[in-house]
């Protein structure tokens, strides 16, 4: 089964398939440029997002008759024509290297054909590596542009998963696909008349989307579907994504990980065998899981059994059918029914699951009631971060805890942050003296240099931005997503669009890490008329997270867009989805070679 | 009007016209020269024929020089070939570059536009040795067959040569005529021999044709359309057959065997010979002979004039020494307008239009009578359509005007809509050279089928008569026709213009029909000041003023490539004009390398970081390196003194002679203030140069990463060899490889692999490098903890050898759990010590890896010394292993109650939960654990 997002009749942007499509069409023309049978190497970030766009099926019809993974293992098949899809990374050029001179020297009986596509585009450098690997030659060297995938009708991903790692070793290549994913986007649905920008890296990929409407002109003529875009540089807020998420899609992030909208459960949860794991996409095809996955879990509980009630009520009324109409619409209604039921066991599985994980487990709820004590009171956490370590808890609960307290109570003293580090390079191994250094680096984990030095001011925030909420039940807050915490992120995104930024400069910029927030407007050619038919429609306004963007701050955006007197629906785009583990992990240093 | 229709040939139901389009001044004999001329209405080539005896005494008759004339006969240019060998041919391009072929094989191919700088090639050596037979130019390719018979195509776009197989001609035998083509991506070699045979060579093969038995073939030519063959045998019988010469479609006996100068198409449906001293009521004169179907012919007669034919799609033209006529077919419209005694309604409307301007009552009436019978639309359409087809500016007013009047009386907008698919202008003649490609269509628009009403035909069409009649201007002398124009388009027009160096008229069309190629102009125009010998400082200023003034001052909107501009600029020499007119160009993609290789490396770093594009970022910074064949250069000697310094300071205690050094000077003055580069180069330099990434970054002040380098090259010590120092080197890559392929037959023989002992003292030594680092600056943090991996891996060696365990690779924790659980507690104890591990966390390793190998009783034993963490650890660590029974021991060591409770509760040892909760007043508490025991 398939699992990737219907987009018929897309729920914010009727035609966003469109992008789907394109990109699918694309795939199809380089397959079928490349006569006969052939295998497909993919770099393992890759597998999936080609996953979303076509179905295996679809490539065999296409005659690939084999899909490999690219690493160092060399690939034996007797295939005559493969076509590596990679990244430019110059760790993967090392990679393809070795796979060529394997071909030429060791199968000499079979010269193989080999095309490389690089995704979203070839680099200067990968060629150059290339050609100094002696290699250039040996391969067609073409580009595949894969970029904007939609995960959901309001979440799109270029699938950039090292994206942030790249920015703490000070690469930052992806800007330039953020801002050209985007261009592309203006292609589809008109010029975006709004750019907004909150951080270094927003300003730079809101600069150069306005370079590239310069470069590669686009028709000005379409009515825009995208009233705004915000980009929301990661660094703006670290604090989010290392608190532990509370919503029920993100609560399956941190217990099970979700990639690319699939989740692993256990066979049991599906109704198939215990032993095995079993593949279930999370989106909103699944019509009980779109009602969940915003929930903050302590309401999930109550709003699953009332569904239950509701819905095993409407499987038992075929008792009480008797008129025939009555039956023919009970049939009508069965395929629905059947689906239905089906996602409530499943449902109902993954909630017993993750209620037996956490409720049961003084842990969780320490880790919980510790992060909340840190966002609230300030609270110095040190004793229970020690703890955390002595027991050799896994590392990533322990930096996120590190992280949290450094960044909220403005960074730790010299001698515990000595100690700290000391701690954990003892237990869990001397490799994460780059990860420290890496953490240290972007400012997540940092002794403090006196006041002034640090511009990051949380507890201002915490004022200005209205972050804590102690009766979010009540108000429907998008607080609710934490239990009483909302995002600094989407705050912003709330703010820019009630009383807008101006005027923010002092009470919220000046206590951001960078403090570069903008705005840019974009003319295009329609008539007045035109324009004002555009504005009585509901506007969408596309929130780019640049580095990553958690399910919790997604799921605060739909609160945030359902909230009355808000007339704004949100779209969000992303490099990669992340969770505090995933961000943790990417500042750890990969000894791959 | 009757005068015009009388001046027409009928041949069978089609009329011919033939009339002058400009009077030549030129008074050229061409009997004496070789002429090619351009397809549509395009210069025209000449050169002396090195055959014929000249008489006159004029420049032009002397010397070796092609000269090259417009039309209407203004002199445009000139090459001069008085240093080459013969010239064996000329033709021309379909985009107006003229090829000159040379006897040796050379060919030139020259630009109009730019005629001192042709594209040079040759057809090698196996031509120059062998000599040029014969030749044949088309626009595409050029064809020779060598004296041995061997065949050459060169072709113009691919640039190669191509030779096809050698082809058998018994001796004594000449080549006769010559005909190529390519048809559906296939060559066609015509080639007729004395030997009255007539071979048709393809890719495939050759295979002989056999229509004209016991008849050597003289001329041959293709019709434009490619659908027609026509030839002229040594017997003066012409022929016409299909292409695939499987059907004679017509057969004319001349009933004479003068073989003509010229067998030449007159568009796809006539052709012309031209037959020099035909005899005419007793005397000798020149004859034009236009043979049409079914056999009817014409006869024009010129005296002593010689002449010149050339093809077009539509008709053919002529020129003779003093004028450039056109012969064509006249198209219907213009039969029914025109024809004597017609009663049309488009003839009625055509004249009363006219006479309707003088007040003539009458001609009201008739138009009138023309819209009761539904005619006007009809007849409307016509007059349009004649007047496009008409070369005579006062007609084609008249033919207009009466259109406007007409069209003002078409009522509705339906009525006036018209399918410009179902308007059949041209008749085909033989068989059906379907013309379909003529539409009349907006140039803006990209569907090209949809009707367009009659207002909008009138509009565009009189545009495109406007046009034409400017180009037909003997000044600019291009006599194109309407289908010409319709057939190339107006983008093509644009072009032919700018070789024709008409920048200014090109813009003005290109403002006139509002075209996109307006940019261009404005470049070719650009390109072309550069080229000329103004000063920088003048041709800057006036490109931008043009450009302010014309594309307006908004950066965005006016999207012009300054990049191309600079590219000339550069090329030409022009320097500082280039790099000013690269500042403005917007695409940083095309100005980051032009820049670049204008060795303005500041500068196109610069741009590059601007646009935010890394990998221009990398092709900058990788130009650099390459350029200057980069590496940072290790300092011989290196004691910690020196390692302190940065490299501004570095400087002075450098010697002046040390080129290396002066090198990265050099690059870090280009990389100073531009951290967004560094970190790519630091980057870069990760994964492929760490000897060079360490002087950067020593050279940037940032030793304790210099240090946490060393430290990532400890981690890349296996027991098979790592070079990350030189991974870029593909000669030592290749090494590598056969390193590890002989890894895997070591297996065998131990000897030859590195031990753990020589792999862990390897990463020591790394590791103390790292820590001399580190405490050179002042890193007391890092070196503290490098000095414990020190010991770590020392122990790890020790234990190892004790245990036959792997310990290399675990922390500090780790092994000293491992220690505890291989029962070596006592060493766990001494390296704790050595290692400095707090003592806290030791007891927790200790309690944590007894529970997990389930020594219980000495856990208990170790409960019995007092505890630093107190004595809850120890029941967690039990609970956490499912000894639930032994944890009830530690349990009640707790004093915290409520704590108590807990743990009891999670042992589910729900009395001793219950007793403790009672303690705490809490009845929620306590109803908690009821409903647990429950369950």
């Amino acid at each position: 089964m398939s699992g990737a997002i219907n987009l018929e009749n897309s729920r914010i942007i009727k035609d966003l398939g469109l992008i789907r499509d394109e990109i699918q069409q694309e795939l199809f023309r380089i397959l079928d440029s490349i006569e006969g049978p052939k295998g497909i190497v993919f770099e393992n970030e890759l597998m999936i997002p080609l996953g979303l766009i076509a179905e295996f099926h679809s490539l065999k019809e296409r005659l690939v008759q084999n899909v490999f993974s690219l690493n160092s293992d060399p690939i034996r098949t007797k295939l005559k024509t493969l076509i590596f899809f990679v990244r430019p990374k110059m760790k993967m050029m090392d990679h393809i290297a070795k796979h060529l001179r394997f071909h030429d020297t060791e199968d000499k009986s079979q010269k193989k054909r080999c095309f490389i596509y690089f995704v979203p585009r070839k680099t200067f450098i990968c060629e150059k590596l290339l050609e100094q690997a002696g290699v250039k030659g040996a391969a067609v060297i073409r580009e595949f542009n894969l970029d904007l995938i939609p995960l959901d009708h309001d979440v799109l991903t270029l699938g950039l998963e090292t994206s942030f790692k790249e920015f703490i070793s000070g690469d930052t290549s992806s800007l330039y696909y953020v801002s050209s994913s985007v261009h592309k986007l203006q292609r589809f649905f008109g010029l975006i008349p709004d750019i907004k920008y909150v951080g270094k890296n927003g300003k730079i990929a809101g600069e150069m989307l306005l370079r590239m409407r310069r470069e590669s002109p686009i028709d000005e003529n379409i009515a825009p579907k995208i009233n705004h875009v915000i980009f929301i540089d990661r660094n703006v807020d670290l604090v989010t994504p290392v608190i532990t998420q509370l919503t029920y899609e993100g609560l399956i992030d941190e217990m099970y990980t979700i990639k690319h909208s699939y989740v692993e459960l256990d066979g049991s949860f599906l109704g198939k065998d215990n032993q095995t794991k079993e593949k279930y996409a999370l989106n909103s095809n699944d019509i009980l899981f779109e009602e969940l996955r915003d929930l903050n879990m302590g309401e999930v509980g109550p709003f699953l059994s009332q569904k239950a009630k509701k819905i095993s009520q409407d499987y038992n009324s075929r008792h009480d059918l008797q008129e025939l109409q009555e039956y023919k619409v009970f049939i009508g209604k069965l395929p629905t029914l059947q689906k239905e039921h089906f996602s409530l066991k499943i449902h109902l599985s993954i909630v017993e699951d993750i209620l037996n994980k956490t409720k049961d487990d003084d842990q969780f709820r320490d880790k919980i009631d510790t992060e909340m004590g840190i966002l609230i009171n300030n609270i110095q956490a040190n004793d229970t971060i020690q703890n955390m370590i002595y027991r050799e808890k896994p590392l990533e609960d322990v930096l996120r805890m590190l992280c949290l307290q450094s960044l909220v109570n403005n960074d730790f003293k010299s001698k515990s942050f000595d100690n700290f580090r000391r701690e954990i390079l003892e237990t869990y191994g001397f490799q994460h003296i780059f990860t420290l250094a890496n953490l240290e680096k972007i400012g997540m984990f940092k002794k403090s240099e006196g006041r002034s030095k640090t511009r990051f001011n949380f507890n201002q925030l915490k004022k200005s931005l209205n972050l804590i909420s102690e009766n979010f039940e009540e108000t429907k807050d998008i607080s609710s997503v934490f239990s009483g915490y909302a995002p600094i992120t989407v705050r912003l995104v709330q703010k820019a669009f009630s009383s807008g930024w101006q005027g923010l400069e002092d009470s919220v910029f000046r206590y951001l890490s960078d403090g570069v927030f903008g705005q840019f407007s974009q003319e295009n050619d329609l008539s007045n008329s035109e324009q004002s038919m555009i504005s009585e429609k509901r506007n969408v306004c596309l929130v780019f997270f640049i580095n990553g963007v958690t399910f919790a701050e997604i799921s605060a955006l739909r609160l945030l867009s359902q909230m009355q007197d808000h007339s704004l629906d949100y779209i969000v785009a992303t490099t990669h989805i992340i969770s505090g583990k995933s961000l943790i992990e990417s500042a750890y240093e990969n000894f791959d070679k | 009007m009757t005068e015009k229709f009388f001046s027409w040939s009928k041949l069978q139901e089609d009329y011919y016209t033939k009339f002058e389009l400009y009077n030549l001044e030129w008074d050229l004999d061409l009997d004496i020269f070789i002429a090619e001329a351009a397809p549509n209405g395009g210069p025209i080539a000449i050169y002396r024929s090195p055959t014929k005896i000249v008489i006159q005494d004029r420049e032009i008759y002397k010397g070796s020089n092609v000269h090259i004339f417009t039309s209407s006969g203004k002199r445009i240019g000139q090459i001069d070939c008085s240093k080459k060998p013969h010239i064996v041919k000329m033709g021309w391009t379909h985009d107006s570059r003229l090829i000159i072929l040379f006897e040796d094989g050379e060919i030139f191919i020259h630009p109009l536009d730019n005629l001192f700088e042709p594209e040079i090639h040759n057809f090698g050596e196996l031509c120059q040795q062998e000599g040029i037979l014969e030749s044949y130019i088309t626009p595409n390719n050029i064809v020779v067959i060598t004296f041995k018979f061997n065949i050459l195509i060169f072709e113009i776009e691919d640039d190669q040569v191509t030779r096809l197989k050698e082809i058998k001609v018994p001796a004594n035998t000449a080549i006769t005529s010559l005909l190529f083509y390519e048809l559906n991506y296939e060559i066609n070699l015509v080639i007729g021999l004395s030997n009255e045979k007539v071979l048709q060579i393809t890719r495939k093969g050759t295979k002989e044709i056999k229509l004209f038995d016991s008849q050597v073939v003289v001329k041959m030519d293709l019709s434009p359309n490619q659908k027609f063959f026509s030839c002229i045998t040594n017997t003066g019988l012409v022929y016409v057959t299909t292409e695939n010469f499987s059907n004679v479609l017509l057969q004319f006996d001349m009933k004479s065997s003068v073989i003509p100068e010229q067998l030449k198409w007159c568009g796809s449906d006539t052709i012309l010979l031209y037959l020099k001293d035909i005899e005419k009521d007793g005397d000798v004169e020149n004859l034009l002979l236009m043979i049409g179907r079914g056999n009817s012919f014409v006869n024009y007669y010129y005296g002593e004039e010689h002449l010149f034919i050339t093809t077009e799609t539509d008709g053919a033209r002529i020129f003779s020494r003093n004028s450039c006529e056109f012969v064509s077919q006249v198209k219907p419209c213009r039969i029914s307008i025109f024809k004597l005694g017609s009663v049309s309604p488009e003839t009625i409307l055509f004249e009363s239009g006219n006479t309707f301007l003088e007040k003539n009552s009458k001609a009201d009436l008739k138009i009138r009578k023309i819209m009761e019978d539904n005619q006007m639309h009809h007849a409307v359409t016509q007059c349009i359509f004649a007047a496009g087809f008409e070369f005579d500016t006062n007609i084609q007013r008249k033919l207009l005007r009466a259109a406007s009047i007409g069209k003002s009386y078409c009522k509705t907008v339906e009525d006036s809509i018209l399918n410009l698919n179902k308007f059949e202008e041209i008749k085909p003649i033989y068989c059906d050279p379907n013309l379909s490609h003529i539409h009349l269509h907006e140039p803006e628009s990209t569907n090209f089928n949809h009707p367009l009403s009659i207002h909008n035909i009138f509009g565009q069409m009189s545009k495109l008569i406007r046009i034409l009649n400017t180009i037909r201007d003997p000044d600019i002398g291009i006599p194109m026709t309407l289908p010409q124009f319709l057939h190339i388009g107006i983008d093509s027009l644009i072009e032919v213009l700018l070789k024709n160096k008409q920048y200014l008229i090109s813009f003005e069309i290109c403002k006139f029909m509002n075209l996109k190629q307006k940019n261009h102009v404005l470049i070719s125009w650009a390109c072309a000041l550069i080229k000329s010998t103004r000063h920088d400082d003048d041709i800057y200023d006036m490109i931008q003023k043009k450009i302010d003034i014309e594309l307006g001052k908004n950066q965005i909107r006016r999207s012009i490539s300054y990049y191309e501009m600079a590219n000339q600029a550069s090329s030409a020499g022009r320097k500082n004009l280039a790099i000013r007119l690269l500042e403005n160009e917007l695409k940083p993609s095309k100005q980051v390398p032009l820049f670049l290789r204008m060795n303005e490396n500041q500068t196109a770093l610069n741009k590059a970081i601007e646009s935010g594009d890394t990998s221009l970022v990398y092709s900058v910074l990788l130009k650099i390196l390459s350029r200057k064949k980069y590496r940072l250069h290790q300092r011989k000697k290196s004691n910690s003194q020196t390692e302190n310094l940065k490299f501004e300071n570095l400087q002075k205690s450098m010697s002046e002679n040390d080129i290396g050094f002066q090198q990265d000077l050099k690059l870090f003055k280009l990389l100073r203030g531009k951290p967004s580069a560094i970190d790519l180069l630091i980057g870069y330099w990760r994964e492929q140069d760490h000897a060079s990434l360490s002087i950067l970054l020593r050279g940037l002040g940032l030793f304790s990463d210099v240090g946490l380098l060393k430290i990532l090259e400890n981690f890349s010590i296996t027991k098979t060899l790592s070079t990350s120092d030189n991974l870029n080197d593909p000669h030592l890559k290749r090494l590598e490889e056969i390193e590890k392929s002989l890894d895997q037959l070591s297996v065998q023989n131990p000897e030859n692999r590195l031990t753990d002992r020589d792999v862990v003292d390897k990463k020591i030594l790394v590791l103390k490098e790292a820590s001399t680092i580190f405490s050179a600056a002042k890193d007391s943090f890092h070196d503290k903890a490098t000095n414990q991996q020190i010991k770590l891996l020392q122990k790890q060696l020790e234990c190892e050898k004790i245990t036959s365990q792997k310990f290399v690779g675990l922390s500090c924790s780790q092994t000293l759990f491992k220690l505890v659980t291989l029962n070596q507690t006592k060493r766990a104890d001494k390296y704790r010590k050595e290692l400095k591990i707090s003592e806290s966390k030791y007891w927790w390793i200790k309690i944590r890896a007894l529970a997990h190998v389930k020594r219980f009783n000495e856990l208990e034993t170790l409960a019995r010394s007092k505890s630093p963490i107190g004595y809850e650890p120890f029941a967690l660590v039990c609970i956490e292993n499912d000894a639930f029974n032994q944890a009830s021991p530690f349990i009640e060591k707790i004093s915290n109650s409520r704590r108590k409770a807990e743990l009891y509760l999670k042992t589910g040892n729900y009395t001793r939960a219950i007793a403790n909760a009672k303690q705490l007043n809490d009845p929620k508490f306590i109803d908690l654990i009821i409903s647990k025991k429950r369950k």
